[in-house]
């Protein structure tokens, strides 16, 4: 298969890129001398693909919650009884695999064996086998993965302000489902979905480690099969501007208060505009809220926040969002204190120093995801399931202005986008 | 494969260079070794988190914020760790390479790690009296916080009673009930009195040339007067007992098992590769025993996992799983234990074991905080192992070889967290 080469400079690395004649995406990020390689096999299929059209028909179907990542526990059967697991061993390899809100992704990391683990992923992803005995394992084993995030208090506090600013956007529901949700799970729901969005033509594969590209490029010439394939219909439903609820409450058994205080961002964007509002909405929260900021100052030394302090930013096709929070005893204080901070840049402006500071420091934590296979493979795959070019990002930040920024604080960070999710120790 | 090369920066005082071309980053760590003891643990852990606040040339957290950010986003913490009967107050810094930067980054970098510990802020003869209460909270709320994570919880509230007497139950980062008795002045004494007499470790890993390194590190300590005594590094020995059961009752949706056996073999013992291949084929690895009969044919957990304390002799098992499967899961584990104790393994596990153990070795040096962990060693032993040589090791383990290290291991103490009464 044909392939492109091209060398940034600024990071010092090569990125070979090339399509396969299923209209699979395959890049290579070479790294000399290093023992790793990591290789990772992801389709753009993630919990938030709930109602789509499968391939081939026109009528569009909805499937339980839960099924994107009941389906990538299930990659792992295969026909003779053995698990995709039983070869990675054999070669030492270690792999593993997620589902996210978009993607689901399969992966594995080798030092020796590369070939054989390689040709591996490749074959096992596109081997489904699905058995009414094997998908009731499974509910026991995801039902106790699913237990397990409902303990952990701040997965609850980050899931629940999702329901909180989303009232139809299925982002509001948690990726593993319910224990109720996938009981609806059978082989039918399995390769209904399967068929549609594991077609070579809606995947990508991205490999980084000290590999010669041809190899990569042949092996995947070699293993990847010609099926039906085409461009996927998914179906979101309209998504209000409007938060679905300001205010959110649950408890678990967490030693304080946490909070997690959401700002939704109702401008979706695309390509290098989707770089650029991640990178504005980056810039805003560590402005607003960061380590050298006056509002961390302050209320990290009133006490109001401690160490678990953070904040995020999510910016996918389907939603976007920011969000602040960690332990605090008065969240509603917080809240007020994240509104006042972004009402004193409304209103004098952003700083250029500390704007110029914060783009240094964002460069630098570019560069430094560079040094590991892993991060480098996960960020290049995003290329092909967000449909943008990451390595554009050190240039795209360095355009952004203090007009982009005062546009976007006062699109996002207002009151009415403002959504406060709490989780409450139980009462001693 | 990279290698750890030792310098004496004076007596006590080491540096570990890992000169490795690939990082597009510097990673630097200074550790100041002190006997893990309960009366002193809360001190080192309060004092590494003041440090963190403030340095002698950036005399608050913002301006270091500041300063770290400018440095093209330089991260750096203070903290503590501990293995075997050492606690250590650790200072770190990872920064990108000047060749990037265009700028003498990396030689900052290195300064603001030493400096968080050696030249912090202080006025009026203490620790700024603000600084202190202000981390004292923080503090409090990070060990009140051990319980939110509930799989690390459980294990180490295992380890806690397992342990109980020995410096392994001590928890590094301290003790809520010693917090309030603390002062600023009497942490500043504290720290007058360990910074010059406690052994010091340095990595750094990346791009870096020693000869400018080391004279770098001697002109810096040429204002200090070390007086310094070695530290021996005492691994347990004791020997398991009656078996212990411990229960504990939260409002959880999930109970938390953990199993601390005890096995005699530590990594300084000729069986410790042999011990590490046992383990791997028992329960570390998704080839492993406990992986493919408790998660996968009894579909009990979503994970289950035995790991060693390399230094301790302990082996530890945990897992996820329905209050009402605690006996069940239990019985699961003891049932793979005994499958390996007596040699109900094929080759082919024994091998896969093996290569997942040589595999994991090898991409260490992809890491550079993995690879200083590892050759933090040297500071235990002067005959521990380089990398290549582990791989060497391991890669000679026989089944015998497991089957005598798996003789000596036994269950001594379990643990579950349970749910209260209303959940269960």
């Amino acid at each position: 298969m044909n392939y492109s080469k091209r060398y940034i400079e600024s990071l010092d690395e090569t990125i070979y890129e090339g399509v396969h004649s299923t209209g699979l995406r395959v890049y290579v990020i070479p790294k000399k001398g290093y023992s790793k390689t990591y290789a990772i096999y992801g389709t753009k299929f993630g919990s938030v693909n709930n109602r789509f059209v499968p391939l081939g028909t026109d009528a569009d179907i909805t499937v339980p919650d839960g099924v994107a990542h009941f389906l990538e526990h299930k990659m792992f059967e295969q026909p003779d009884g053995s698990n995709a697991f039983d070869t990675f061993s054999k070669y030492g390899a270690n792999a593993n695999a997620f589902t996210s809100f978009t993607n689901t992704c399969y992966l594995f990391s080798c030092t020796n064996y590369f070939k054989e683990c390689f040709t591996h992923l490749l074959s096992y992803v596109q081997q489904p086998y699905f058995t009414d005995e094997n998908i009731k394992k499974e509910q026991g084993i995801i039902g106790q993965e699913i237990k397990m995030y409902d303990d952990d208090g701040e997965w609850v506090v980050e899931f629940n302000m999702l329901k909180a600013l989303y009232s139809q956007n299925p982002v509001r529901i948690d990726i593993a489902g319910t224990v109720e949700s996938i009981s609806e799970i059978d082989t039918d729901v399995l390769y209904n979905c399967y068929n549609t969005y594991y077609n070579p033509a809606n995947m990508v594969v991205a490999v980084s480690g000290d590999i010669d590209p041809q190899i990569v490029f042949d092996l995947v010439e070699q293993t990847v099969k010609n099926r039906q394939n085409g461009k996927v219909t998914s179906i979101y439903p309209d998504e209000p501007e409007a938060v679905a609820q300001k205010y959110i409450e649950a408890r678990s058994s967490v030693a304080k208060t946490i909070c997690n205080i959401g700002f939704k961002d109702n401008y979706l964007k695309t390509g290098d505009e989707l770089i650029k509002r991640e990178a504005v909405l980056k810039l805003i929260v560590n402005i607003l809220a960061g380590k050298s900021s006056d509002f961390y100052r302050e209320n990290y030394e009133s006490g109001l926040i401690n160490d678990t302090f953070g904040t995020d930013v999510m910016t996918e096709l389907p939603f976007s969002c920011i969000s602040f929070g960690g332990e605090c005893e008065e969240p509603k204080l917080l809240k007020e204190k994240i509104l006042a901070s972004a009402d004193k840049y409304r209103t004098q402006g952003f700083n250029k120093d500390e704007f110029e500071r914060i783009k240094r420091s964002f460069f630098g934590s570019f560069i430094r995801s560079f040094n590991n296979v892993e991060t480098i493979g996960n960020l290049i795959c995003r290329n092909f399931l967000s449909d943008v070019d990451i390595t554009r990002f050190p240039k795209i930040c360095q355009s952004i202005t203090e007009e982009d920024l005062s546009r976007a604080l006062n699109e996002v960070v207002t009151e009415e986008n403002c959504v406060l999710s709490v989780v409450l120790p139980f009462e001693k | 494969m990279s290698n750890a090369v030792k310098y004496a920066v004076s007596d006590n005082i080491n540096l570990y260079i890992i000169d490795d071309k690939r990082y597009k980053t510097v990673y630097s760590c200074v550790y100041l070794h002190r006997k893990l003891v309960r009366s002193e643990v809360t001190y080192n852990s309060l004092l590494s988190k003041v440090l963190k606040t403030a340095t002698a040339d950036y005399p608050s957290l913002n301006e270091l914020n500041v300063y770290a950010e400018n440095l093209y986003g330089c991260i750096f913490d203070v903290g503590v760790s501990k293995r075997a009967n050492i606690q250590s107050i650790v200072s770190s810094t990872n920064v990108v390479s000047d060749r990037f930067t265009g700028e003498n980054t990396q030689a900052q970098a290195i300064g603001l790690m030493l400096d968080l510990l050696f030249k912090p802020y202080v006025s009026d003869g203490a620790f700024c009296e603000e600084y202190v209460l202000s981390q004292k909270k923080n503090l409090y709320d990070d060990i009140e916080g051990l319980i939110n994570d509930k799989r690390s919880y459980a294990s180490v509230r295992c380890i806690e009673e397992m342990c109980k007497g020995e410096p392994n139950a001590i928890v590094e980062i301290g003790y809520a009930e010693d917090i309030d008795k603390i002062s600023a002045k009497d942490l500043y004494e504290h720290y007058k009195s360990i910074i010059t007499s406690s052994p010091i470790d340095i990595f750094v890993v990346g791009d870096v040339c020693a000869d400018t390194l080391l004279a770098m590190l001697k002109d810096y300590f040429s204002d200090f007067n070390f007086s310094i005594s070695p530290l021996t590094i005492e691994c347990s020995t004791k020997a398991p007992g009656e078996v212990k059961l411990v229960e504990d009752n939260l409002d959880v949706n999930q109970g938390k098992l953990a199993m601390g056996f005890r096995s005699g073999i530590n990594v300084d013992s000729p069986l410790y590769y042999a011990l590490l291949t046992g383990n791997s084929i028992f329960g570390s690895g998704a080839h492993s025993k406990l992986f493919n009969n408790v998660r996968e044919k009894m579909s009990l957990c979503y994970y289950a996992y035995s790991r060693l304390d390399k230094y301790n002799s302990l082996m530890l098992v945990g897992s996820g799983i329905e209050f009402v499967n605690f006996e069940k899961t239990k019985n699961a584990v003891m049932a793979e234990l005994e499958n390996v104790r007596d040699g109900s393994f094929t080759d082919d596990e024994l091998n896969i074991a093996k290569e997942y153990i040589i595999s994991s070795y090898k991409s260490y040096e992809d890491s550079p905080g993995i690879l200083v962990d590892y050759y933090l060693g040297f500071s235990f032993s002067d005959k521990f192992p380089s990398l290549d040589e582990a791989c060497e090791l391991v890669a000679k383990v026989t089944r015998e070889d497991v089957l005598k290290a798996f003789e000596n291991v036994k269950l001594d103490t379990v643990y579950f967290l349970n749910g209260k009464e209303a959940h269960k």
